[in-house]
């Protein structure tokens, strides 16, 4: 690949992923200085025993955790003001997340509180930036989320906000709290992470820095989402279930994975023409927003490869390995990649009977809004002119390759 | 790509390439709240007109708190203590690093007495010494080769007692790493293919040994494949512009890899070839390398098969059978091994018997081999390394390098 | 804040109890070694007078220490690193790690491979330390396990599969 002449690439988390990981984070918040985490989750996590198996693993450090696990839909810029006071009150000195989109959100405002002056959320809502490090903070996903939970971004109650300060320290990916969980939200969570690592291919200052973390995540996806829709909806007896447990384990983290990386290189290059439009769909359709974005992930490959003329033939190798890459003629490796995530959505459209949509119409939103859509989009990102948002979303519409 | 049951990987350090990237300094520094850097480098990089460069790249955009290039090829204490009386003489409030991995230890030393206020470097040396953010720290690696710019160690020797300081620590990794092409565009053929195949072993060790990982996989990969396809041109065509910057983004990549996945055998008896014969480390890459993806074979001979792909390209790779395809790998970086004995005219060794001293000596005489190998039996990177090794297979290994001959498969033990 | 709630983590007595008891045999069987197999006395030859080892969990052990006394001699420590001055210091980063390694469901080598834990001191020395616990598990485990245990099971004689194992076990728990 022919490198640009400038690019630049940050991830200041440290990833730790796998059996145990847990039994690290102990160590892993001494080394940050950190002696008495505030663990921010939701009711059903530690209703379905994911605190136990936190707390399980500070056994023998003789660390008080702090544990509030009421964030919900509802949380907001006022629940942000009784949990700084919680924070100070009780001597809190870092944050670990257990959960997804909402939790993480409400942490990331509340350490933007309590590392500075509480004045400082002010400050920010009003435009400022963010400009030092803030406190310690722990991300443990679990198998749902949006794909941006490690990125700069956090968004609660209309206060949006956007730094690099805002990626957690720490993410630990363990397979003990990445339980089954709505196929609806494990693609939603898949298709985000694909998008955002098939838009790193796709963007102008594409280098070989950033694609690392790129492709694993469209690996991860593309080689696990439908293996694990499948097998989710298969009635099993006990046995079989506990065998059929023990591979998803491995499938679930190594999605998780590719979400966290998204995140990481989602934070580098923002949005492309997928995610962007992707948004706007979501909004008017109701689906959620990983889902919007990856329907329209193929159009813009399309766009990218064949209006644009970029060369996405690299993207079949995380999709197909090594061995398939090689052999496949550089001419058909474009098409391989982009077909391979038509499947992807087709098959999972057959999977949960309709519930993950193929084209726009299966959204059921209407032709006429296209435009609007279009031009909202152009305006907020200056990549996009209207008449080529327009070509992908007519096409999604009707689920008809862009072709040059 | 291999999802291992358990990995870590970490890379604070925010890279900044391209061909005019040094001009990114003054902003990069002043969001981390520092204007008046003290630069650190040593006088090779002076006498190659680099500093000039740098210090035109910075303009008037900040104040040079103060340049010092006396860091000597073995920097010590004495050095590190002197920078950092000068630093906090001239009211400094950061640093950045031109040179490669003496200098930048040396400023990562200078950064741990300045930002802890310490007196005594020693307390600092245990894991987990550092517990904050030290000063920013700028790299400007003028090799394309150590990766010292992504690594969070610094080595710093106290000659006065004889002992080595070790210090490891996330804190260590410097905040940027300014990769521009302009630093290593004059560097001799000979140091560019050596400096490449040291970069080329980081990232082939850190995918094949124990440790390997997703991310610091991709990462390999990616270095393996800018290397192979460059390294040769730009040694017969030195201001290939974009092919510096590949080289240059390659040896950060393989940094990148080898920081969280650790190196191997190679490294092992490398890294003793060069103390006990005080040979270059780069030399001792290059020739080793063969020899490491050989001595394992039997334990990761699946991952050397899948770099071929990344050393010979696509056709090579789909038109090798599968069984084949480790040994070719091992043919491979062989062969470019030759090709750069070549497009050098003969400086690129090819073994270990082939090395000559300034006064046209050999280096590397048959009977220092039983002394190196007892030294490399001390090396931490053994840990790593799939297979195991003792004193006896250090030889067999250390006498085929010397020769030039490959490893007969039927002598390595498979326990 | 009705969602709120302190936690106190507590310990893991019967882990503790057990990785106690194993570590206390195989520092004495590292001392049973020493004077039975050759290649571990003459590891131990090279490494300076004085010298300690010790393996532990953080934050607070177990741990084993073993060293060797001014007149050579290879010595069980006992199990407290407190105010010790040790030449190398293994550290696993929690006690599950320790746990892991101790009941075969992780070898050393990989658990280093894997984070999980850190090695402090001489490095030389470290690796000599290595080596040594390499042949004590080759002693002290049947070969299956200890072939999950380290990288290469290697190739002995009968005298020292049967008569040295034998020897060192028994020295191990009677402990002379
Ligand atoms: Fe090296």
């Amino acid at each position: 690949m022919q490198l640009p002449d400038h690019f630049e690439f940050m991830c200041p988390v440290k990833t730790g992923s796998g059996s145990q990981a847990l039994s690290h984070l102990p160590s892993d918040l001494a080394a940050l200085d950190a002696r008495k985490p505030l663990i921010l989750t939701e009711k059903k996590n530690s209703e379905k025993g994911l605190v136990k198996h936190l707390v399980q693993a500070f056994k023998t450090w003789n660390i008080t955790l702090g544990v509030y696990d009421g964030i919900d839909d509802g949380t907001n810029l006022e629940t942000v003001k009784e949990l700084y006071n919680l924070y100070l009150d009780r001597g809190f000195d870092s944050l670990i997340v257990l959960g997804n989109g909402n939790v993480m959100n409400t942490a990331k405002i509340l350490n933007i509180a309590v590392s500075g002056k509480p004045e400082d959320l002010k400050r920010v809502k009003e435009g400022g930036t963010i400009t030092e490090p803030l406190k310690p903070m722990v991300y443990i996903p679990v198998i749902s989320g949006t794909g941006t939970e490690t990125s700069g971004d956090a968004c609660l109650d209309g206060l949006c906000v956007s730094s690099t300060f805002l990626m957690p320290d720490i993410v630990t990916i363990d397979p003990k709290v990445l339980l089954d969980e709505d196929p609806e939200k494990v693609v939603n969570t898949g298709l985000a992470a694909l998008t955002y690592g098939v838009e790193a291919y796709m963007a102008d200052d594409a280098n070989p820095v950033t694609l690392t973390y790129a492709q694993l995540a469209v690996d991860f996806v593309v080689n696990n989402l439908e293996v694990l829709v499948r097998e989710s909806l298969v009635a099993r007896g006990k046995v079989k279930a506990a065998i059929r447990e023990f591979q998803a384990k491995k499938e679930r983290t190594a999605l998780v994975n590719a979400a966290c990386m998204a995140g990481y290189v989602y934070a580098s290059t923002g949005r492309g023409l997928a995610s962007s439009l992707g948004a706007h769909v979501a909004d008017a359709s109701g689906f959620p927003k990983g889902i919007a974005m990856g329907l329209l992930l193929p159009y813009a490959m399309d766009v990218s490869a064949r209006i644009k003329g970029r060369d996405l033939s690299s993207l079949m190798r995380p999709m197909a390995g090594i061995e398939m890459f090689c052999c496949t003629p550089e001419a058909q490796r474009f098409d391989y990649a982009v077909n391979r995530v038509r499947l992807l959505q087709n098959e999972l459209f057959s999977l949960t009977g309709g519930r993950v949509p193929r084209t726009l119409e299966d959204m059921r939103i209407t032709r006429k809004t296209l435009a609007g859509i279009a031009e909202k989009t152009s305006q907020e990102n200056g990549a996009c002119d209207s008449a080529l948002c327009l070509t992908i979303l007519e096409h999604a519409y009707d689920g008809k390759p862009v072709v040059s | 790509m291999l999802l291992p049951s358990y990995y870590e990987y970490c890379c604070r350090v925010k890279t900044v390439a391209g061909h005019e990237v040094l001009e990114r300094i003054p902003e990069l520094l002043s969001s981390m709240h520092a204007g008046k850097p003290m630069i650190i480098t040593d006088k090779g990089v002076v006498a190659a007109g680099l500093m000039d460069i740098v210090t035109g790249a910075l303009a008037d955009k900040l104040v040079i708190g103060s340049i010092e290039d006396d860091v000597p090829p073995d920097s010590d204490l004495r050095v590190v203590n002197e920078l950092a009386r000068k630093y906090k003489a001239k009211g400094c409030d950061s640093i950045i690093a031109v040179g490669g991995g003496s200098v930048l230890d040396t400023a990562k030393g200078v950064n741990i007495i300045v930002s802890e206020n310490a007196d005594d470097l020693m307390k600092f040396t245990g894991a987990g010494a550092l517990k904050r953010k030290l000063k920013p720290l700028v790299a400007v690696p003028t090799t394309a080769g150590t990766g010292s710019e992504v690594t969070l160690v610094a080595v710093i020797a106290d000659h006065e007692k004889n002992r080595k300081m070790l210090f490891t620590s996330y804190f260590l990794l410097p905040d940027v790493a300014v990769i521009d092409s302009r630093m290593t565009m004059t560097l001799p053929d000979f140091l560019t293919a050596m400096t490449a195949m040291d970069a080329l072993t980081h990232a082939v060790e850190a995918y094949t040994c124990l440790s390997k990982n997703p991310v610091s996989d991709a990462c390999a990969l990616e270095a393996i494949t800018l290397i192979s396809r460059n390294v040769l041109n730009v040694v017969k065509n030195p201001t290939d512009k974009d092919g510096r910057l590949a080289l240059a983004t390659a040896a950060t990549l393989a940094g990148m890899a080898f920081s969280n996945s650790m190196v191997a055998m190679v490294h092992t008896i490398g890294h003793s070839v060069g103390a006990v014969c005080h040979v270059p480390h780069g030399t001792c890459m290059s020739i080793l390398l063969p020899y490491g993806l050989e001595y394992n074979m039997h334990k990761n001979g699946e991952y050397t098969a899948e770099l071929l792909y990344a050393v010979a390209g696509e056709k090579v790779f789909a038109s090798t059978p599968k069984e084949q395809r480790a040994a070719k790998t091992v043919e491979y970086i062989r062969g470019m091994n030759q090709a750069l004995h070549d497009a050098t005219g003969g400086r690129h060794a090819r073994c270990l018997r082939e090395i000559m001293g300034r006064d046209g000596k050999p280096m590397v005489p048959a009977g220092t081999l039983e002394t190196i190998a007892r030294v490399a039996l001390g090396d931490g990177s053994i840990f790593y390394n799939p297979e195991d090794l003792d004193f006896d297979d250090m030889m067999m290994v250390l006498t085929a390098a010397w020769e030039g001959v490959k490893l007969d498969q039927n002598m390595i033990k498979k326990g | 804040m009705n969602d709120f709630k302190e936690i106190e983590p507590g310990g893991r007595p019967f882990v503790r109890a057990y990785l106690e008891f194993m570590l206390w045999f195989v520092g004495r069987a590292i001392q049973a070694a020493s004077k039975v197999d050759d290649s571990v006395r003459r590891e131990f030859a090279e490494l300076p007078e004085g010298f300690t080892f010790a393996l532990t969990a953080a934050p607070a052990g177990p741990s084993m220490v073993v060293g060797k006394d001014n007149a050579g001699k290879v010595k069980y420590l006992g199990r407290s690193i407190e105010g010790r001055n040790l030449n190398v210091k293994m550290t696993l980063k929690s006690m599950e790690g320790l746990f892991q390694l101790f009941t075969f469901r992780e070898s050393t080598p990989i658990a280093n491979a894997r984070d999980r834990l850190f090695v402090e001191g001489n490095i030389p020395e470290a690796c000599a330390a290595v080596r040594i616990l390499d042949i004590v598990q080759v002693y002290l485990l049947p070969k299956p396990v200890a072939k999950l245990a380290i990288k290469r099971y290697p190739i002995w004689d009968l005298k020292r599969h049967s008569w040295n194992r034998a020897m060192v076990n028994l020295r191990a728990v009677i402990g002379f």
